[in-house]
């Protein structure tokens, strides 16, 4: 199975890359690029990022929190988590039904796979986002 | 690892960049990610230890006073009170040169402070197939190429004298495709003002403070693809529609009372903003 994580900032794209482990956590398949050395690649980045911010105090979705000395993919994941809080819906151009982001208010190109469209009877929904270049 | 390590392993180019502190690069955005996070280990490193050469250096040059007089004394025999001063000569000698040299490899905290944390946080979005243009001028902003115009002293106040110097720093301009194949393209750009001011205290000693006044501006223009997004409002753009592609150009000018790097939310939210403001096309 594929890697389950969602790439990109601004917009998000499925990975793609083929799932080698699954996240302790979230049991969805991870590609090695998107697990959280912190965990000791035992959880994936978007858990790491989850984490993070559960651990934090305040300042939950202070997306002006100090820079660290070394930025890397964990803080870049745990900087969009907070990003993503603080009210801005990245555009969705994937097509997987993934309820584990459905806290993201995503925007796609084609409704029926929009995360905050979802009701409860449309989980195995299909639809692929046409993304392409037109 | 020590400042010497970190910079032994950089290879030419990278200590190329840490001398001449200038590069245009043109690289996929995880090359130039590896290629600029040793440079920033490296100056993160040299910052750290800068200060304590500087200072050790000076309590080696003190140390040379009391121990040449203690000598002169006799309170040391002949060649214990020689070696004392000798000792503390060269040290102090050694570690100016340690911290000129860290002097010399300094670059910008632009580097660290905004640079790298945007490349990483867009690392995913840059179209990994394509360069990322970058051009870099990591010099100190207050270098002296860098001045502008400087006025003749001036009184204000309890201060008798007083010299602004000005400095422009276009620090930084780049390109990047993205990809949903949008073209971004940015340039940052400080405006500073030195102020050395200078008063005579109670006790009659003449005091000089330097205070900074930093202006920045960020400016964006990201060219999204017509047939994917449809632009609505985005806040104070200026927007150029194209058959292929709509322009959007946006500016962000920022205030500081210091010489830090601006925090790279800055930057993101001008992105981010233009995104807001696209609609996906269904």
């Amino acid at each position: 199975m594929n890697c389950m994580a969602r790439r990109g900032f601004l917009t998000l794209n499925d990975c793609g890359n083929p799932g080698s482990t699954v996240c302790a956590t979230c049991a969805r398949p991870m590609c090695p690029e998107h697990l959280s050395p912190s965990s000791g690649f035992a959880n994936c980045l978007d858990c790491g990022a989850r984490a993070q911010q559960e651990e934090g105090t305040e300042g939950e979705t202070d997306t002006e929190q100090a820079i660290p000395e070394d930025v890397d993919a964990e803080w870049a994941y745990g900087y969009r988590h907070r990003y993503y809080g603080s009210g801005y819906a990245p555009i969705y151009a994937g097509s997987q039904n993934d309820r584990y982001y459905d806290n993201y208010d995503t925007r796609s190109f084609d409704s029926s796979v929009n995360d905050s469209s979802f009701d409860e009877t449309e989980d195995d929904a299909g639809g692929g986002a046409d993304f392409g270049d037109s | 690892m020590s400042v010497s390590e970190v910079y032994k392993s950089l290879n030419e180019e990278q200590r190329r960049l840490l001398a001449d502190k200038h590069a245009k690069l043109s690289q996929p955005v995880d090359d130039l990610i590896a290629f600029l996070k040793p440079i920033a280990a490296c100056d993160k490193l040299g910052d750290k230890t800068r200060s304590k050469f500087g200072c050790g250096s000076a309590v080696a040059f003190l140390l040379v006073i009391p121990f040449a007089i203690m000598w002169g004394n006799g309170a040391f025999p002949s060649w214990l009170g020689m070696i004392l001063v000798a000792a503390a000569v060269i040290t102090g000698i050694m570690l100016v040169r340690r911290w000129s040299w860290l002097n010399k490899i300094d670059v910008s905290n632009n580097l660290r402070g905004l640079v790298l944390p945007v490349l990483q946080l867009f690392r995913e979005d840059f179209d990994r197939t394509q360069p990322v243009q970058l051009d870099l001028d990591l010099r100190p902003p207050t270098d002296p190429a860098k001045q502008k115009s400087k006025t003749d002293a001036y009184a204000s106040g309890a201060y008798y004298k007083i010299i602004d110097t000005f400095y422009v720093d276009p620090w930084m301009t780049g390109e990047a495709m993205l990809t949903d194949g949008t073209r971004l393209r940015w340039s940052i750009s400080d405006s500073i003002r030195e102020r050395a001011k200078t008063k005579k205290n109670a006790r009659g000693k003449h005091k000089t403070k330097t205070r900074y006044a930093k202006k920045t501006s960020i400016d964006v223009e990201v060219a999204l693809k017509a047939k994917q997004y449809e632009l609505g409002e985005v806040a104070d753009a200026e927007v150029i529609p194209g058959e292929k592609k709509n322009v959007v150009r946006v500016t962000r000018r920022l205030k500081s009372d210091t010489l830090d790097p601006v925090h790279p939310a800055a930057f993101i939210d001008l992105v981010a903003g233009v995104y807001r403001g696209a609609r996906p096309v269904k």
